[in-house]
């Protein structure tokens, strides 16, 4: 039963709900401009020029987009390497070296068959 | 020999490695059943119950178990590594809890970290859920914009553009700050009295920490900031961690488990409440919060146990440490003296002493849990 004393509410039930979730929408709005907004500073960074990066102004989306960096690291054979040695389970970046003999000693193959190559200037160091 | 063929008889080694063990595994079952007394049944289910699960058994001995009892004897050896483990005996450590003072620092900066950052992760991820669990449109859009920071959190990536954001001259959060403070410039003394508070905290901390007052006394001497000192974040050791609790907030995960929690928060509750005329604030502190108590607790303790073991933050967002060693963390030391300098023995003995006081918190956890932790079941 309820009480008699609840005092009636000033606003129509309805247009109090649509307030509040007018409210709440604004705060998950803020929310996720605060959430996205390191991602999309990242990604607008990378298509900047090094000038635009560092400068005190604010360089909010570059006026002229650079795909420099993504052109670099796509032909960077380094990290085309590292980059399909993290996604396919078989090492492909030793065709030289491989696991020999002895506990955990890597020792190089007697057929240095790709030494021409240029991905395995990468793995001569070991 | 061809790398594929090479590959591919690893791959069957591993096999027959793999059948061979659980075969053995599972006949050593077996025959403490027949020991034990039991019926040739039990002992044909006992056989095949652990033929089933010794792969996995097998795994944990051989990549779990065979390095914690390796570490551990490491823990009490000087090891370098072209060199065999010499015995020291409790030197490493008598060292770490005594002499080492990185240790010590190190330890404490762990201890802030878990004591601000993990209540304020709470309540955002708490606040978050509760507005999310409107079951407005558009919420899945939300869950997962809300849900990203955490996939890319302690990615070095993402790191790197933390550095960009928060770098104190040209970055763009203190760009921003200026920007919004032009606009309303009744916002400065707030940003001066915030500065002031987190520069005094920091310093008393660092002193307490090091034993060293002065920068304190240098800070209470300059009294308010003027409006032109800026927060310095990963640059200077008084905001280093608040940076990083900073980052911490931005990519807690537990947003989920609260909005889980909170779906299965019966309905009546609050419907029985609304008739006895509970406020909002009362139905939230009386219902939800004791009822979603086991997921505030299971956050709590992986919170912890994630804090205490922060290593991306210090090694790449501070650059080593930070300024004046003030993000070293107990992980990070650790990794340090490991692979730094070469101090197995004492890097194992360090993880010891971080996995004992791991297991000490939760363990206290767990005790205090029965007081404050409601579970729906012990009800019936």
């Amino acid at each position: 039963m309820r009480k008699p004393n609840r005092r009636e509410p000033f606003l129509p039930r309805k247009v109090r709900q649509a307030f509040s979730n007018g409210i709440v929408y604004l705060l998950l709005l803020a929310g996720s401009g605060f959430m996205l907004f390191p991602l999309f500073w990242m990604i607008s960074t990378s298509l900047k020029t090094m000038e635009e990066a560092n400068s005190p102004r604010i360089t909010w989306w570059p006026a002229q987009p650079q795909p420099d960096a993504y052109r670099q690291v796509l032909t960077d054979s380094r990290w085309l390497l590292y980059f399909s040695n993290s996604i396919s389970p078989t090492p492909r970046s030793s065709p030289r070296w491989r696991f020999w003999g002895r506990w955990s000693r890597w020792r190089p193959s007697p057929t240095p068959s790709a030494a021409s190559s240029g991905r395995d200037a990468t793995s001569s160091s070991s | 020999m061809n790398p594929k063929l090479y590959t591919f008889l690893w791959a069957v080694a591993t096999v027959v490695f793999i059948i061979l063990s659980s075969l053995a595994v599972a006949s050593v079952a077996k025959l403490i059943a027949r020991w034990r007394g039991k019926n040739r049944t039990y002992q044909a289910r006992t056989f095949a119950s652990y033929f089933f699960a010794s792969p996995w058994i097998v795994g944990y001995i051989i990549f779990v178990i065979g390095p914690t009892l390796a570490s551990l004897y490491w823990s009490f050896t000087r090891f370098k590594l072209p060199d065999p483990p010499v015995w020291v005996g409790l030197q490493n450590y008598i060292q770490l809890l005594t002499t080492d003072d990185q240790f010590r620092v190190s330890i404490l900066n762990s201890i802030y970290v878990t004591l601000f950052g993990l209540p304020l992760q709470l309540a955002m991820a708490l606040v978050l859920a509760l507005l999310l669990y409107r079951r407005l449109p558009g919420e899945q859009a939300f869950r997962m914009i809300y849900y990203l920071p955490v996939m890319l959190a302690a990615n070095a990536a993402m790191l790197i553009t933390w550095r960009l954001v928060l770098n104190p001259n040209n970055g763009i959060l203190n760009t921003l700050i200026r920007m919004i403070e032009d606009i309303f410039p009744f916002l400065v003394p707030v940003r001066q009295g915030v500065v002031w508070f987190t520069e005094i905290t920091n310093a008393a901390f660092l002193g307490l920490q090091r034993g060293d007052f002065n920068l304190l006394q240098q800070i209470v001497a300059r009294g308010l900031p003027g409006p032109e000192v800026m927060p310095l974040w990963h640059q200077s050791q008084l905001w280093s961690k608040p940076a990083i609790i900073f980052i911490g907030v931005w990519s807690c995960g537990m947003m989920m488990i609260y909005l889980a929690a909170l779906s299965s928060v019966p309905p009546h509750l609050y419907e029985a409440a609304l008739v006895d005329g509970a406020s909002g604030w009362q139905r939230f502190w009386r219902i939800t919060f004791p009822m979603i108590s086991p997921a505030t607790f299971y956050n709590l303790v992986v919170g912890i146990i994630a804090t205490l073991q922060i290593f991306e933050q210090s090694y790449v967002l501070t650059d080593n440490g930070g300024p004046a060693q003030s993000t070293y963390f107990v992980a990070y030391y650790l990794w340090r003296s490991t692979f730094r300098f070469n101090k197995i023995g004492y890097g194992a003995a360090m993880s010891w002493i971080l996995l004992v006081l791991i297991l000490v918190l939760t363990l206290i956890q767990f005790r205090l849990a029965n007081r404050w932790v409601y579970y729906e079941y012990e009800e019936a």
